[in-house]
């Protein structure tokens, strides 16, 4: 069952590698983790969770862009956080997906695209950044999010849909 | 667009989403003060990542083997089950008695309150262990001691107050009756060896009811509890 970490942070050099991605961003991740929970024993569990997901995951700390490793690792601790959130049923989740195919329908820029990516809902947005981001299966989505694989899967298609839609109309390629 | 083209182009949109978020976030209204135990297990995670992240897998109640002792207190306890022993088997002394049930075993309280409970603390610690946390409630405090493996002992201890019950899930236990010093006590000898040995024991004088989970065998457990110390008020 643990064996996905038996491949990773076994050398020396991936230990080194840890501590120096520990120095740079733990401020971070402490950081975002106490701006969501305002608590500093959740901002503490999820600072650890997040560690764990990086360990776990520690293989794409170097596939990954450096310009985008912090947003990899804040997509981490911002999940986690709101898990803790949702857990603890301080967090309302709100589905307006409609008012989001409304406001697709003006996008024309890439950036306004950014933009709208930014306000999807929680849970469409957590689901799209753990399967595409983080490579979550499915199962390991659903439990976090506290909703059913076949919700899971809803969320990607609509995001995956949605982005599509844009693209094919707008003719975005970056 | 093909798919690979789409997933790359998600994944961009998705990166720049948080980049935008990022730039706008006000921060925080509280900064972030990390505990002793925090920092703990932070130089522990430091110190071997994969170990730590293979032990905080496991929830601290599996680590301390808190499941066995559910900790109730100020409820009113409603079993609609059945008891396995009539009301004279029950263990009636003047402020608890123990009720078995088919899945648990529960000790009800009924004292009065004695206001703030004493702090006490086990003075005869495997080598290697310290306090790592300590949470005091008004009547109920939970200890956690660790070592640098990261093996854990669970001391809790609570007033034995009206309203208030402690609940134990033997879980297949091998259930004795001990003595840890002059007062009585029950031993939880799991089946599992990586499950832990629970201890609890009463001092009726008190009124207080101590709990340790740890990984230890029966004479060590009755050992470490009979270094039970009450701190001296200042």
């Amino acid at each position: 069952m643990l064996s996905f970490f038996l491949a990773v942070l076994e050398s020396e050099a991936d230990r080194k590698r840890f501590a120096e991605l520990y120095e740079q961003y733990h401020g971070l991740i402490e950081k975002t983790a106490i701006r969501i929970l305002k608590n500093q024993q959740d901002a503490e569990d999820a600072v650890q969770n997040t560690f764990v997901q990086i360990i776990r995951h520690f293989e794409k700390v170097f596939e990954i862009e450096c310009k985008n490793l912090p947003f990899w690792i804040i997509s981490i601790v911002k999940n986690e956080s709101l898990m803790i959130l949702r857990k603890k049923g301080r967090v309302v989740q709100f589905e307006a997906w409609d008012d989001i195919s409304v406001e697709a329908e003006s996008v024309s820029e890439y950036n306004e695209l950014v933009r709208l990516f930014s306000k999807l809902p929680e849970t469409y947005r957590a689901a799209l950044e753990m399967r595409v981001l983080l490579d979550y299966s499915g199962k390991e989505i659903a439990q976090k999010l506290g909703i059913s694989e076949s919700a899971v899967n809803t969320r990607i298609s609509r995001g995956r849909a949605l982005l599509k839609e844009i693209v094919e109309r707008e003719g975005f390629s970056r | 667009m093909t798919d690979a083209e789409m997933n790359r182009l998600m994944y961009r949109v998705l990166m720049d989403a948080i980049a935008l978020d990022t730039e706008n976030a006000n921060r925080p209204e509280v900064s972030f003060q990390p505990s002793r135990r925090h920092s703990e297990q932070i130089r522990l995670m430091l110190k071997n990542p994969l170990r730590w992240a293979k032990n905080r897998k496991r929830t601290p109640w599996q680590k301390a083997g808190r499941w066995a002792a559910v900790i109730l207190l100020f409820v009113s306890l409603s079993f609609g089950m059945v008891m396995l022993f009539s009301a004279p088997a029950r263990a009636t002394v003047e402020r608890w008695i123990v009720e078995w049930y088919e899945t648990h075993i529960v000790y009800r309280y009924s004292g009065e309150s004695e206001g703030i409970l004493p702090r006490y603390e086990l003075t005869g610690l495997p080598e290697g262990f310290s306090e790592l946390e300590r949470i005091e409630m008004y009547e109920l405090t939970d200890v956690l001691y660790g070592n640098e493996n990261g093996e854990l002992i669970s001391f809790t201890y609570g007033a034995m107050t009206q309203g208030g019950a402690t609940v134990f899930v033997p879980n297949g236990d091998s259930v004795s009756e001990v003595t840890v010093g002059k007062n009585q006590g029950r031993l939880f000898v799991p089946q599992d060896p990586e499950s832990l040995t629970k201890l609890t024991w009463i001092d009726d004088k008190a009124g207080v009811q101590f709990t340790i989970a740890a990984n230890l065998d029966e004479p060590d457990i009755v050992r470490l509890a009979e270094t039970l110390r009450r701190e001296k008020k200042k």
